[in-house]
C-alpha cells in the first residue's frame, strides 16, 4: 500500500508529462475503436447489401458455370440446368434455411435511343423472387416485374443514363443458347434505387419465362439456385456442409463471402490497415513511457538512494516505477474506453453520409448513402487491457535501470 | 483507286473492311474463278450466293480503307490498314489503325480468335464472351460480325425469293436462315445480290426473334478485274439504336499481297 502511495503520488508530480503520455494511448485507443466500429459498419452494410440485392447468402449453381463467370468469360448458357426434387428438398432440409427463389443470369446489351450498355439481365420467378431479395422494396417508379411480363425493371442510374422513365421503350440484345443475336423488348416496367450502386447501372431484371424461351433453353432453366438463410453467420457453414453433400454432382454451393471475394479481400486489407496505425500510435505512447521513466529516474536519483538506504529492495523500486507506468496505461486507456463509447455511439446512432468522406462505388464497395457504425464491445475490453499491458512491459527496462543504481551513488551523484 | 490482280480468293476484312460487305459475300471460300454475268434462269438461292462467294474470294490481300462513323451530328473517321490470308478454312488478318487518334490500335484475327492491342495497354486481350457483342470502335459493326469467317453456304439455307429491281439494277432476293446447329450470330438474313454483277447490294440481318437488328446498303461497287465487280462502300446500320451508322470506304486494295512471315501471329502483335 505504501508503494502504491508513493507510485501514484510520483504519477502526478509531473502532470503534464503524465497526461501527454496517457493522452496519446487515449488516441490510439480511440482512434482504434473508431475506425473498428466504422470498418464493421462498412463492411456489415456491404455484405448485406450484397446478400440483400446481388448475392444471398447461399448460391448453388453448375461448378463451370461458376468458373466461367470468374474468368470474366460469358454467363454461360450451356451450363443451366433444371432443378431436380431432389436438390431441391435436399435445399429446403438446411438447417435455417428461410427461402429459396431461382434466377437466370445472361449478359446483354440495353439499347434505348442513340445508346446501347452491357448489362446483366437476371431473370427472377417473380412468386418467390421477393423472398429472397429485397430489390422489389426500392422501387422509385413503376411495378416490379410480374409471371410472364414483357417489360423489365432497371437501376436508377442505367435509367438515368438513357433518360427512361417507367413506361418507356427499351431493347435487350443478347446472344441465345445457339450463339444467334436475339432480342427481348417491351416497356419499362419499373425503376429502382437499391444501396448498391452498381446495382442501379448494370443488373435489370425481367421474367424468367420471358428469357428463357428467347435464350433457347427450356421453360425451367437457371443459372443459379438463391438461397437465403435465417441469420448470415450460419451461411457459410451452411453451405460448406451442402457443398459436401453435393460432392461429385456437377454443382458447387457458394456462400455471400465466396461469392464477393474482392470485398473479403478488402476487408482483410482495412484490418491490416487500422491494425497498422494502433501499432504506430502505440509505439509513439510506449516510447512516451519509456522516456517518462527515464526522466523520472533521473530526476529522482536521489530519492531513489534514499529509499535504497532506508531498505527499500531493488524489487520494490521496481514495482514503483511499473506501478507508476500501469498508472498511466489507466488512465490512457479509461479515457481512451470513454470516448470510443462516446464516439462509437455518435457512429452507430448518427451514422456519417458517405457522399461527403468517400466515394464507395470508385473503391468497389456496395454501399450508399448512410453508413452506421458497429458495436464490438470486447475491443474495448481487450483495448483497455492491452494498453495497460503495454504500459507495463514498456516500463519494465526503464524501472529496472533506476533500480540498479547504487545508493551511496545515488546520493552523491551531484 | 483499286489495283486488283491475278486471282480472286476468300475475302476477309476484321470485322471492318470487306469481311461486312453483304456478310455472307466477303467470306466464303470457292474456286478462283471470274463470274462474269450470264443467263442464270432457273438457278437457286445457293448458286447464287455461291457466284457471290467466288466474287469475292480473296487468298490474301492489304487494304487501305477508312470508317467513318456517324452519331447523330458527330462524325469520327478511322483510318486503318488490313492484311489478311485465307487458305479457304482458315482465315487470319491484321487490321492496324493509323488516323492520329487510335494510330496503333491493332486487331488479331486468328481463325475463330479476335485478340486486340492498344498501344497504352501492356497485355494484349483477347476478345471473347459478351464483349463481342459490342459495337467495334464504337461503330455499328460489331466484333461478332469479324468472328463469322466460315462459309456462308455451310451455315445458311439459302432461298431465292424473287427478282426485283434495286437503284436501277436488277437483283435477286435471297433468304438465308440458319442450317440446324449451326451457331451463327444472324438467325437469318436477307440479300439483295445484283444479278448482272453478284455483288450484295443490300442485306439485312434479323435476329431470332424476326427483328431486324442492321442493315448493309453498298453505296459503291468498282470492277477491279475484267467482269469481277467489288464493293468498295457500304453503310452499316445498327437499326436497334437511332441515329448512327457507319460508312466504310476501301480506298486502296492489293490483292495477292505478299504478307510477311509471322505478321499474323500473337508474337508479331505484342
Amino acid at each position: 500500500m505504501y508503494l502504491l502511495r508513493i507510485a501514484f503520488r510520483n504519477l502526478f508530480r509531473r502532470w503534464k508529462r503524465t497526461l501527454l503520455i496517457a493522452g496519446m494511448l487515449m488516441l490510439a485507443v480511440l482512434v482504434f475503436l473508431f475506425m473498428e466500429s466504422f470498418m464493421m459498419g462498412i463492411f456489415d452494410l456491404s455484405f448485406n447489401n450484397i446478400i440483400d440485392f446481388e448475392t444471398p447468402h447461399i448460391t448453388v449453381g453448375r461448378a463451370e458455370y461458376f468458373a466461367e463467370v470468374e474468368d470474366d468469360r460469358e454467363r454461360a448458357l450451356e451450363e443451366t440446368f433444371i432443378p431436380e426434387n431432389d436438390l431441391l428438398e435436399e435445399i429446403r432440409g438446411l438447417e435455417g434455411f428461410t427461402a429459396l427463389t431461382p434466377v437466370l443470369d445472361f449478359s446483354a446489351d440495353f439499347v434505348a435511343g442513340r445508346y446501347d450498355y452491357p448489362v446483366l439481365v437476371r431473370s427472377v420467378e417473380p412468386e418467390t423472387f421477393p423472398e429472397v431479395f429485397k430489390n422489389q422494396d426500392y422501387l422509385v417508379a413503376g411495378e416490379f416485374v410480374e409471371p410472364g411480363d414483357e417489360g423489365v425493371v432497371i437501376g436508377s442510374q442505367l435509367a438515368r443514363f438513357f433518360d427512361l422513365e417507367a413506361g418507356d421503350f427499351y431493347t435487350l440484345r443478347f446472344q441465345d443458347k445457339q450463339g444467334s443475336f436475339n432480342t427481348l423488348q417491351g416497356e419499362v416496367r419499373g425503376i429502382v434505387t437499391v444501396p448498391h450502386p452498381e446495382m442501379n447501372m448494370n443488373t435489370v431484371f425481367v421474367s424468367r419465362e420471358q428469357a428463357a424461351a428467347a435464350l433457347g433453353l427450356e421453360d425451367e432453366s437457371v443459372s443459379q439456385l438463391m438461397i437465403r438463410m435465417a441469420d448470415r453467420d450460419q451461411a457459410r457453414e451452411r453451405a460448406q456442409s451442402l457443398g459436401g453433400q453435393l460432392a461429385g454432382s456437377g454443382f458447387e454451393v457458394r456462400s455471400y463471402r465466396d461469392t464477393s471475394d474482392f470485398l473479403t479481400a478488402l476487408e482483410v486489407f482495412g484490418y491490416v490497415e487500422i491494425y497498422f496505425i494502433l501499432v504506430l500510435f502505440l509505439l509513439v505512447g510506449s516510447i512516451g513511457i519509456i522516456s517518462a521513466l527515464v526522466l523520472a529516474a533521473l530526476e529522482r536519483v536521489e530519492e531513489i538512494g534514499m529509499m535504497k538506504a532506508l531498505g527499500l529492495k531493488r524489487s520494490q523500486i521496481v514495482r514503483v516505477f511499473l506501478v507508476e507506468a500501469a498508472g498511466i496505461g489507466l488512465l490512457g486507456g479509461a479515457a481512451g474506453v470513454i470516448l470510443g463509447l462516446i464516439g462509437v455511439g455518435f457512429l452507430t446512432t448518427l451514422g456519417i453520409n458517405l457522399d461527403l468522406i468517400m466515394d464507395p462505388e470508385a473503391l468497389g464497395l456496395p454501399l450508399a448513402g448512410r453508413l452506421y457504425g458497429s458495436w464490438n464491445l470486447s475491443s474495448f475490453v481487450v483495448m483497455f487491457v492491452f494498453v495497460v499491458i503495454l504500459a507495463v512491459v514498456s516500463s519494465v527496462i526503464p524501472a529496472y535501470w533506476a533500480a540498479s543504481k547504487n545508493p551511496v551513488d545515488a546520493i552523491h551523484h551531484r | 483507286m483499286i489495283s486488283g490482280r491475278k486471282r480472286i480468293g476468300l475475302i476477309f476484312a476484321l470485322g471492318f473492311a470487306v469481311l461486312l460487305v453483304g456478310g455472307a459475300a466477303l467470306l466464303l471460300t470457292g474456286d478462283s474463278t471470274v463470274v462474269l454475268a450470264e443467263d442464270l434462269s432457273g438457278v437457286n438461292g445457293k448458286e447464287i450466293m455461291d457466284r457471290v462467294d467466288d466474287n469475292h474470294f480473296l487468298a490474301s490481300a492489304r487494304m487501305e480503307s477508312e470508317m467513318i462513323i456517324r452519331d447523330r451530328d458527330r462524325e469520327t473517321t478511322k483510318e486503318m490498314i488490313s492484311y489478311m490470308e485465307s487458305d479457304g478454312e482458315v482465315t487470319n488478318a491484321l487490321v492496324e489503325f493509323v488516323n492520329p487518334r487510335d494510330r496503333g490500335t491493332k486487331y488479331l484475327l486468328l481463325d475463330d480468335e479476335l485478340w486486340m492491342h492498344y498501344p497504352d495497354a501492356e497485355e494484349l486481350v483477347r476478345l471473347s464472351g459478351h464483349m463481342l457483342e459490342q459495337g467495334m470502335m464504337g461503330s455499328d459493326f460489331s466484333y461478332q460480325d469479324a468472328l463469322e469467317s466460315e462459309r456462308l453456304t455451310e451455315l445458311y439455307q439459302f432461298e431465292l425469293e424473287g427478282e426485283e429491281t434495286l437503284d436501277n439494277r436488277p437483283v435477286y432476293l435471297i433468304d438465308a436462315v440458319a442450317r440446324e446447329g449451326e451457331e451463327v450470330a444472324y438467325y437469318q438474313r436477307k440479300f439483295w445480290v445484283d444479278a448482272e454483277r453478284f455483288v450484295v447490294l443490300r442485306e439485312e440481318m434479323y435476329a431470332r426473334a424476326g427483328r431486324v437488328l442492321k442493315e448493309m446498303v453498298t453505296t459503291e461497287v468498282e470492277e477491279i478485274e475484267e467482269g469481277r465487280w467489288f464493293p468498295v462502300e457500304m453503310v452499316m446500320e445498327d437499326l436497334l439504336r437511332e441515329d448512327t451508322e457507319t460508312i466504310y470506304r476501301v480506298n486502296e486494295i492489293e490483292l495477292d499481297y505478299d504478307i510477311p512471315e509471322n505478321m499474323l501471329s500473337v508474337e508479331a502483335l505484342e
